[in-house]
């Protein structure tokens, strides 16, 4: 088969990497931004405050370092957990072909759209 | 013994080709002492009651490693685990996970003892010194990094608690690589480049993915879960660096 | 072919059937593979030759081997923790998209951001990312509790101890939570000018 999927090295930095910024800024984010902010906690949304704070560069230039990082922790974590925790090892490499195409794709798809932004 | 002594059940796990192509559990009901382990139990069982049994023990004081066991579902060294704390029973007593089993409580270990030379767990110098050049001295510091792995007894433990070694076997497993990096953090050794040709290759290192059940179970305290993380950083940092060096293919 | 067994049973005999020996057939379907065997205990020099019984397989048939169940996981508690802890990706992967999906309702100026506000509003959508940040807190604290045994930190030839490492790591994420939660709320909550450039 030509396709083979990245060397273990790469795909486990990225992981860690995804994972320690993940256990760092995320439960943050979602607890302001989806669960405190839509329930009224933080009083009434100033729509350009947060506009203007989204497309300034240093927040666009921080997605897209940490969005790859988070899709690439999914996809590697994900594949073991299917793999040896469905115990499919004669799938083994289409499982990380799949997962770690899908981050890749993702990852693409959000640097466009941060790129677009704005 | 005057008064009426304490009972608890055993459920042996009982594998004898000879006889039956499948194995099956027998029940035996033990008399206990208070400060019993479990193997003391298993001793009573095959002195005095069925001599058939076979499992394996030698020291009975959690050094030699030899009578791990699987005890209602955890490996345990059997001379460490106190019938006490397992009551009211009944106790379960099956071989090691992981591991084919020969006869009744006996698991093969040959596929660790063919693992294990592998991963070259003995001091390797790039250059012999001749002995009149006297000791190669180490500071407190330097023992340090690496006396931890070097408690290991090859009681199997880790291997059994593994997930990863009980469905991929190829795996190389904790023990393992603990002993390689008993090696690799000592500083008299020389030998890492040679051992990570074992270590990060497929069945190396990049199968685990961190259950940490086999530190759980260690009666050495080595951490063999931790050994390995240590390791992937070691192999990662290792393999960054050899794509900033031409010629040297990671 | 005299049958092994006599071979073995009888002294003199032994040396003869040794050196007329197959080797011993591989046995289809067994676990493992075939393990190199040049390597040796004592090293790569000298090892001595292995005799082995022909008759022993690396795996005998008659040997016993216990198939390991689909739901492995739910053996013990620590595997229920383990199993729930890499779940946890799944909260990661849907976090980081709702972020995108959050930045591009931004973009599209304030009736879509408003429309997106209000699907977040919503009784079900607020229990769904209510259990998606249990999972993320999942996720941070079994990550950070991992943390001391993957490093090991030394300083001036001393390992720096664990305790010291997980308590580092719990006060950069309290640290950076503090930051973001902080930045949010000026964003959020302050109609009007924006005060940054």
């Amino acid at each position: 088969m030509a396709l083979k999927p990245p060397r273990e090295p790469l795909v486990w930095a990225l992981f860690s990497a995804g994972g320690m910024v993940a256990a760092l800024v995320l439960p943050a984010l979602a607890g302001i931004l989806w669960i405190a902010a839509p329930l009224g906690l933080l009083g009434p949304l100033d729509h350009e405050g947060l506009r203007l704070l989204a497309v300034h560069p240093v927040v666009r230039i921080g997605m897209g370092l940490l969005l790859p990082l988070f899709f690439f922790h999914w996809a590697h974590r994900f594949r073991h957990t299917l793999h040896d925790g469905l115990q499919l090892y004669h799938l083994s490499r289409f499982i990380a072909l799949v997962t770690y195409g899908v981050a890749l794709g993702l990852s693409l798809g959000a640097l466009w759209i941060l790129w677009s932004l704005g | 013994m005057e008064n009426a002594v304490d009972t608890v059940t055993l459920k042996v796990f009982r594998y004898r080709p000879e006889t039956a192509p499948e194995p099956e559990y027998e029940t035996f009901e033990v008399p206990y002492q208070e400060d019993w382990m479990v193997l003391d139990a298993l001793n009573h069982v095959k002195d005095e009651m069925d001599g058939s049994l076979s499992y394996r023990w030698s020291c009975r004081m959690g050094v030699c490693g030899s009578c791990g066991m699987t005890v209602n579902g955890e490996p345990v060294l059997t001379c460490a685990t106190y019938i006490e704390d397992l009551l009211p029973g009944p106790i379960r007593i099956d071989p090691l996970r992981g591991f084919p089993v020969i006869r009744d409580l006996v698991g093969d270990l040959g596929d660790f003892m063919a693992k294990l030379p592998r991963v070259k767990p003995w001091i390797i110098r790039k250059e012999e010194e001749p002995l009149d050049a006297g000791e190669t001295l180490q500071t407190p510091e330097e023992v340090g990094a690496f006396r931890q792995y070097s408690m290991c007894i090859n009681c199997m433990l880790c291997y059994a608690a593994c997930p990863i070694y009980e469905m991929e076997p190829d795996f190389i497993g904790p023990a393992a690589i603990a002993l390689a990096q008993r090696y690799n953090l000592d500083s008299r050794d020389h030998g890492a480049d040679e051992r990570m040709d074992v270590l990060s290759r497929k069945h190396g290192v990049w199968d685990c993915t961190f259950v940490g059940e086999c530190s759980v179970v260690c009666p050495k305290d080595v951490d063999p879960a931790g050994a390995i993380q240590r390791y992937k950083v070691t192999a990662t940092m290792d393999w960054f660096r050899s794509l900033l060096r031409p010629g040297r293919s990671g | 072919m005299r049958s092994r067994e006599e071979g073995a049973a009888t002294g003199p005999d032994r040396a003869t059937t040794g050196s007329d020996r197959a080797p011993p057939p591989a046995e289809a379907g067994t676990r493992g593979g075939e393990i190199p065997q040049e390597l040796h205990a004592m090293g790569d020099r000298g090892a001595p030759p292995v005799q082995e019984n022909p008759r022993h397989t690396r795996y005998h048939p008659k040997w016993h081997r216990q198939p390991t169940p689909l739901t492995w996981w739910t053996r013990n508690r620590r595997y229920r923790a383990f199993i729930l802890r890499e779940l946890t990706s799944v909260a990661v992967l849907y976090a980081a998209v709702l972020l995108l999906i959050h930045l591009l309702a931004l973009d599209r100026g304030p009736e879509s951001h408003a429309a997106f506000q209000a699907w977040l509003a919503r009784p079900g959508v607020v229990a769904f990312h209510l259990f998606v940040l249990a999972a993320l807190l999942y996720h941070t604290v079994t990550w950070l509790n991992l943390a001391p045994q993957a490093i090991a930190l030394r300083i001036r030839g001393r390992r720096v101890p664990s305790r010291i490492v997980l308590l580092a790591h719990h006060f950069a994420w309290l640290a950076l939570s503090a930051i973001i939660v902080a930045g949010l709320l000026f964003a959020l909550g302050d109609p009007g000018e924006a005060p940054w450039p």
